[in-house]
């Protein structure tokens, strides 16, 4: 008879399969996945559970813990904004449904409703919300690909973040992969799939720095998508 | 030192330089993007060229540095030299290059002197006939024009001016918030519109404008009318009938896909770019459609395409060539001059409903491309 682990581990080989070239990220993910309370857990597949039905929680908070790449000022930057965008349209917690390349699952965001003083800081929606989706967009790819921020490197428009499993060299990027972070406050299921899929149309056609993946955080929708870079 | 601790360092001090940004401490964040660039550049030349990714991705970083902190003839020297390794990758080429673009930008507003609001918007139109550098004279035109009436409109906005129905903004208007064109990066075709700093003076006596909110509020205006047009363009902008005008100059400015497919804006320095697409017309004209139905089946809609001959908005007509035939419709009292002016000599498409006899009465206009 299967342990539950056995269970888990033929459902990461039979997605990774699936993937193919994927294959090492997913099977990372797979590595951080968590026994709590009899029940183990894997952003790859939320239905899958000894008994009742639980969601994994989104890891948006201390950030700069786990992925060193984020410093402790900029980790509570963006949990402070997250919190604010989540505030605007909802109550904690609340139920993330994430979509990694085809893989469906869903997350639970558990935050502390930002105080007045939060939400002055946090007035410009545009900062806002940019800011808060790079908390769940790291959060998100901790969680269903294990990998964690390793550097983040400036642009002439912002940052980007490199993310690679943990551990992994942070002076050495050959391998890593570039995170492409994209938010929406109020934006429907059409917007927040029109930004992936222009994501995905702009690294096929340039000169993309790949690997690369792109994380859309929709925080009306409670809804987040994710997809490789030049690879379609 | 190391470049693993220089590249720390920098980060540390790029992430301060950021958090003084948002607070407003201008002259703090450029001290610390200085001295990140500085500690990331240690890091750089640490790279050997067995690591060419690592090695473009710090030398972007660098320059972007450099960049940010106002020191452009340094950021430039480096862009430069930075190029002219060999085992520079060629991603990181371009976006030196896009960086290199944006500095010469930069110095010849400096060389012209005058100075500008802080805040360009860069406008990309992508897709279709568009090519890297080069696109269709009319096509170009007609946005720039397009970009230029939000512009105004966004000025008026802000200055709670009742909505302008006839003729072009106020000479006040177009003295004080002057859009300027400059050339962009080579890919897509790309421009940049920055708006020149209004004079001292006291255009609004007891209800000034800052001319920074300008160019934020023309964005937050462009994004809540491709993202959410119904809520989130009621909380951005309060005024219906500036609503209903917003809307339709965000839909004109969006593709139909037959010249082009995508047209982004972005405000210097900012990550997330307002994205137009044929998916955002879409949402926008369902937005506009009137919600109620007509009353009687002689009210049935109809389109009319052909070429918009004459337009009065005085004497409240147009008219529209369809194939050879020229149809008159009235009840224009809701159109706008800058949205329906540019569009004469222009192939459009007329939604109507039929009026008492053989009268055509207007619902809306779009510029078919």
């Amino acid at each position: 008879m299967a342990t539950p682990r056995n269970k888990m581990s033929n459902r990461v080989a039979r997605i990774n399969s699936r993937y193919g070239p994927e294959s090492g990220l997913f099977s990372q993910a797979a590595s951080t996945s968590t026994e709590c309370d009899g029940h183990f857990r894997t952003g790859l597949d939320t239905h899958f559970s000894l008994g009742e039905r639980m969601n994994p929680t989104l890891p948006f908070a201390n950030l700069a813990a786990r992925h060193r790449g984020v410093s402790d000022g900029i980790g509570l930057s963006y949990e402070e904004a997250a919190r604010v965008c989540l505030d605007r349209h909802h109550e904690s917690p609340a139920i993330f449904q994430i979509r990694d390349h085809l893989s469906e699952s869903a997350a639970d965001a558990v935050w502390i409703a930002a105080d007045a003083s939060l939400q002055r800081a946090w007035a410009n929606e545009i900062d806002a919300t940019e800011a808060g989706a790079c908390a769940l967009a790291l959060a998100t790819v901790e969680l269903v690909r294990g990998l964690v921020a390793v550097r983040r490197a400036e642009t002439r428009t912002g940052a980007d973040y490199y993310v690679n499993v943990p551990g992994a060299a942070a002076d050495d990027l050959e391998t890593a992969v570039r995170l492409e972070v994209s938010g929406t406050s109020d934006g429907s299921t059409i917007v927040i799939e029109g930004r992936l899929r222009q994501k995905l149309d702009q690294a096929a056609k340039g000169n993309s720095n790949l690997p690369a993946m792109a994380v859309v955080v929709g925080f009306a929708q409670l809804r987040i998508v994710s997809a490789n870079l030049g690879t379609t | 030192m190391t470049s693993t601790q220089s590249h720390i360092d920098s980060e540390k001090l790029a992430s301060e330089a950021h958090e003084a940004l948002r607070r407003g401490q201008v002259d703090a964040a450029k001290t610390l993007f200085a001295q990140a660039a500085q500690a990331e550049a240690s890091a750089f030349h640490s790279v050997g060229d067995d690591k060419p990714r690592t090695m473009g991705i710090l030398a972007v970083s660098v320059a972007a540095l450099w960049y940010k902190s106002g020191q452009l003839e340094v950021a430039e020297q480096f862009a430069h030299d930075a190029s002219s390794r060999d085992a520079l990758p060629s991603f990181a080429r371009q976006e030196l290059r896009e960086l290199l673009q944006a500095i010469w930008n930069e110095h010849a507003q400096r060389e012209a002197g005058i100075s500008f609001v802080p805040g360009q918007v860069l406008v990309s139109v992508k897709g279709g006939e568009v090519v890297t550098g080069g696109a269709p004279l009319d096509l170009i035109l007609g946005k720039v024009q397009v970009v230029q009436s939000l512009f105004y409109r966004t000025a008026e906005y802000l200055a709670d001016l009742p909505l302008r129905m006839r003729g072009p903004a106020s000479k006040t208007i177009q003295a004080h918030y002057r859009p300027w064109l400059f050339q962009s990066v080579p890919g897509s075709y790309q421009f940049a519109v920055a708006v020149q700093k209004p004079p001292q003076g006291d255009l609004f006596p007891g209800d000034e404008i800052e001319p920074e909110l300008l160019t934020e509020k023309f964005l937050e205006i462009l994004r809540a009318c491709s993202e959410d047009p119904v809520d989130g363009l009621s909380e951005v902008v309060t005024k219906p009938e500036y609503r209903q005008t917003f809307l339709k100059m965000t839909r004109n400015l969006s593709p139909t896909g037959k010249s082009f497919s995508e047209i982004e804006i972005r405000g210097a320095g900012e990550r997330g770019p307002v994205v137009l697409s044929t998916v955002s017309r879409k949402v926008i004209s369902e937005t506009l459609r009137p919600a109620t139905p007509p009353t009687h089946p002689g009210d049935a809609e109809q389109l009319l395409r052909g070429n918009l001959r004459a337009v009065d908005l005085d004497k409240d007509w147009l008219e529209i060539s369809v194939d050879g035939v020229t149809r008159h419709v009235t009840g224009l009292s809701e159109a706008v001059d800058d949205l329906i002016g540019p569009m004469v000599n222009h192939d459009v498409t007329v939604q109507v409903r039929r009026g008492r006899g053989s009268q055509l009465l207007f619902i809306d206009i779009e510029q078919d491309e």
